[in-house]
């Protein structure tokens, strides 16, 4: 079992400065996950996805059933 | 789990998503799919009414992993338009809502049309 703080603080020590919400959905297998992060600035959608994985993958098909993503970047550089 | 069995399913892979516009690794077949984020980007597709072709990576692990390889991507499943690798089941819905699946769909459709 992982909770939802240890996948957060993953995240957030992958991507420093990064605004990160996780939770789960259909039973605790099943995070969820909203990340802000300046680092996708000039990213595509699939390269902001990967730099999220790659900080949980261990914990994918073990732990951790599906993450599911929904990336972007901070308010203050994609203006 | 031979190195050769890994080397064919890269091979099979590459002629998948050549073979046709649109191609979906999926747990499961086509309109049975034995996961939620399998189920909801065959509902897509199927909503658009566009014709496309599954890989149940169930079949056989190595087919799973062979695509990950491939992608750098850890998750099924995995969604590729025009042979280009476009994401797994966020970003479709994400792309479908915004009307840009639409259109990658039909973009990817005139060049196979062209060539």
């Amino acid at each position: 079992m992982v909770s939802t703080d240890e996948v957060r603080r993953r995240i957030e020590a992958a991507l420093p400065g990064a605004r990160v919400e996780v939770g789960t959905f259909q039973g605790l297998d099943h995070f969820e996950a909203v990340v802000e992060a300046p680092q996708f600035a000039g990213k595509s959608r699939v390269e902001q996805h990967q730099m999220v994985y790659a900080a949980v993958s261990d914990l994918l098909g073990g732990a951790m059933h599906a993450l599911s993503l929904k990336t972007r970047l901070p308010e203050s550089i994609s203006g | 789990m031979t190195t050769d069995s890994m080397d064919q399913w890269a091979e099979q892979i590459k002629k998948d998503i050549a073979g046709s516009t649109i191609f979906v690794y999926a747990k499961g077949e086509k309109n049975m799919a034995a996961c939620g984020f399998s189920h909801r980007v065959m509902e897509i597709l199927n909503r658009l009414g566009v014709d496309y072709q599954v890989r149940n990576v169930l079949v056989d692990p190595v087919i799973r992993q062979a695509v990950s390889a491939h992608t750098q991507w850890p998750t099924i499943p995995q969604v590729f338009i025009g042979g280009k690798f476009v994401g797994g089941c966020d970003i479709v819905t994400e792309m479908y809502e915004s009307g840009e699946l639409q259109q990658t769909i039909e973009q990817a459709g005139q060049e196979t049309a062209k060539a």
